[in-house]
């Protein structure tokens, strides 16, 4: 039986295309209207790069989160 | 209450922004809640724990429970989540950090509310902005095995 080269081609292709295809490693997609319970925990080894681009850090009373929501409500 | 949030270019998402976020309250909860608007139109995927940050807590198993609205799937609400005392001149308790994986070129800065024992707390928070015109890495990859399949039927064809 003989297998021709394209289909050889295509076998090697393959492996590679996944391996890129899953280099991101993030977790499943959440699609509207789905759930996921417990939430999965961050289990790879490798350290990944992080740029952070924008941090918000803020503290609230109860008070402060009355105020906040009669001017979302407009 | 405490909410902090990051947006983060990171090389576990390539594709788009994602965003973290983590809770710390003076009291220790029995039901503790958020609800992050803004992720119409985007792939979302969530994740407890992600080394975003050098601060980053991840001292509960109790990560919760993510749901995302129906329709345009715009809110992700996280709820029964978990917490940590952190001892100190004050013992506050810390959520873990939360990682959103997005497909979004930018972010903007929604209205976030927490929910603590049934008391509501609003945040500026930050979320996703603009097109989604970066290709999910699944996507790029199949439409490359389709490309392949398409060159091989041809080249059978002239062979």
């Amino acid at each position: 039986m003989s297998v021709s080269k394209p289909v050889i081609l295509t076998v090697l292709a393959a492996p590679a295309l996944l391996a890129v295809t899953g280099a991101g490693a993030s977790p499943a997609p959440l699609a509207p209207g789905g759930s996921v319970s417990p939430i999965p925990t961050y289990t790879s080894t490798g350290t990944p790069t992080v740029n952070v681009l924008l941090t918000r850090e803020r503290k609230a009373s109860p008070k402060a989160a009355s105020r906040w929501g009669s001017r979302s409500s407009r | 209450m405490g909410f902090e949030e990051l947006a983060v270019n990171t090389s576990l998402n390539p594709g788009g922004v994602s965003f973290a976020f983590a809770i710390t309250t003076s009291n220790n909860p029995t039901s503790l809640s958020a609800a992050l608007p803004g992720y119409a139109g985007f792939t979302t995927a969530v994740e407890a724990c992600d080394p975003f940050t050098t601060v980053s807590v991840c001292g509960t198993t109790l990560t919760g429970m993510a749901a995302r609205s129906a329709g345009t799937g715009d809110m992700l609400t996280f709820s029964s989540i978990g917490t940590t005392p952190l001892s100190g001149p004050v013992t506050i308790y810390a959520s873990n950090a939360y990682g959103i994986f997005t497909n979004a070129p930018h972010w903007t800065d929604p209205g976030v509310t927490i929910t603590d024992d049934g008391t509501s707390f609003g945040f500026r928070g930050v979320g996703p902005s603009g097109a989604s015109t970066v290709p999910e890495p699944a996507t790029v990859g199949l439409l490359g095995l389709g490309f392949l399949g398409t060159a091989l039927a041809r080249r059978r064809r002239r062979g």
